[in-house]
């Protein structure tokens, strides 16, 4: 934003950039503890054990990434569309009572009100404008449906390892698509998404964490939201 | 395009390539000539088909015969060879795999040493695709 002093790439990125260590961190953990877990059960029949590299590189651990992948794409995109029109009266995840919609030009710096720092999509007015104002919705959708096909892609190659290791017939993907397992890692991932989202609006209305913005002051009263401050 | 876009498009192209490794690949025609040797050799030299057995199934059949796996094999109900060869393509998915050839389907796994026989002289009885093949030889 305009007058804010620029503090080095780390200061001002630090939030990103933690985050990204902790996905890697958290990528490792899964790498180690399901290449362990794998070779378990292939100790247990009998099988080939592998290492660590053919485990990161295999179907079994990409079904796994994707379909945690695509549940949180998911669930920012159904946040971002919904919080447009829905509200939660006293919630810091929403926008205040009244406002639901698309907001007018003046809010929302477009048109006349645009800015000379707007970004340059913002300023350039027609189908370029339109694309930006959308930008966030349509990147966070089409990530969500690049990963839900990767899960069905890797999940079906996962899924028939271990059908064709119990003498079963492999799935089409037609086939995997229609089958317990690609629904059941699909829903078991959206409830949870669905059920943070539900417990961080509600919960924010009523409990707070001091200096956070994902949290309001914490003398503010239960019924104002943030964006009434 | 941003970081986290690029990132998903890499990990939607590595993981379709990976799917699509088993149509057409090394491991496919490897997987289908382990399958069609042991075809072969199973009723006319069993000891070297044993040697293209999986643990498992080594194991199981070397029980079944007693001791010796050669005499287990010979008395498993293993069909005929027929002429013809690889029948379809093989199918693969990670460190497994099934191949019908010379009228009988085989499931094959894969280990350090190539690919070994799971089962053989499999046949399926059922569309029920909760249904394994019925096999003469299989493992424990």
């Amino acid at each position: 934003m305009t007058g804010q002093r620029r503090r080095g790439f780390i200061k001002d990125n630090a939030l990103s950039l933690a985050f990204l260590l902790l996905l890697l961190l958290s990528l490792v953990g899964q790498a180690f503890s399901g290449v362990a877990e794998y070779n378990d059960q292939a100790r247990t029949a009998g099988l080939q054990e592998i290492s660590i590299w053919r485990y990161v590189t295999s179907a079994r651990f990409a079904v796994d990434t994707a379909e945690n992948w695509q549940s949180e794409y998911l669930q920012f995109a159904v946040f971002i569309f919904l919080t447009i029109w829905l509200v939660q009266r006293g919630s810091s995840e929403s926008k205040k009572p009244g406002e639901e919609g698309r907001e007018t030009d003046k809010k929302q710096l477009l048109g006349r009100s645009v800015r000379e720092d707007s970004p340059p999509w913002a300023r350039a007015g027609g189908w370029r404008t339109t694309v930006y104002s959308h930008s966030l919705l349509i990147t966070m959708t089409t990530i969500f449906l690049l990963s839900w096909t990767a899960q069905a892609l890797a999940g079906r190659v996962a899924h028939n390892e271990e059908r064709m290791r119990d003498l079963l017939e492999p799935l089409t993907l037609a086939q995997y698509i229609g089958a317990p397992d690609y629904w059941s890692r699909t829903f078991q991932n959206w409830q949870s998404e669905m059920l943070a989202i539900a417990s961080m609006a509600i919960f924010s209305i009523y409990l707070r964490e001091r200096g956070s913005p994902e949290s309001k002051p914490v003398g503010m009263p239960h019924e104002e939201t943030s964006a009434d401050a | 395009m941003s970081a986290s876009t690029r990132t998903a498009v890499v990990v939607a192209v590595a993981v379709a390539s990976a799917t699509l490794a088993g149509c057409g690949s090394p491991e496919a025609a490897s997987a289908a000539a382990t399958a069609e040797r042991f075809a072969q050799l199973a009723p006319d030299d069993a000891a070297a088909a044993c040697d293209l057995l999986a643990p498992p199934t080594l194991e199981k059949v070397t029980e079944e015969g007693e001791g010796s796996c050669p005499d287990g094999l010979q008395a498993a109900d293993l069909p005929a060879v027929s002429a013809g060869g690889a029948e379809g393509e093989p199918a693969i998915a990670g460190h497994t795999a099934k191949v019908t050839t010379s009228g009988q389907t085989i499931f094959l796994s894969l280990f350090d040493d190539g690919w070994k026989v799971l089962a053989a002289g499999c046949t399926r009885y059922s569309e029920d695709l909760a249904e394994p093949y019925d096999c003469a030889v299989e493992g424990n």
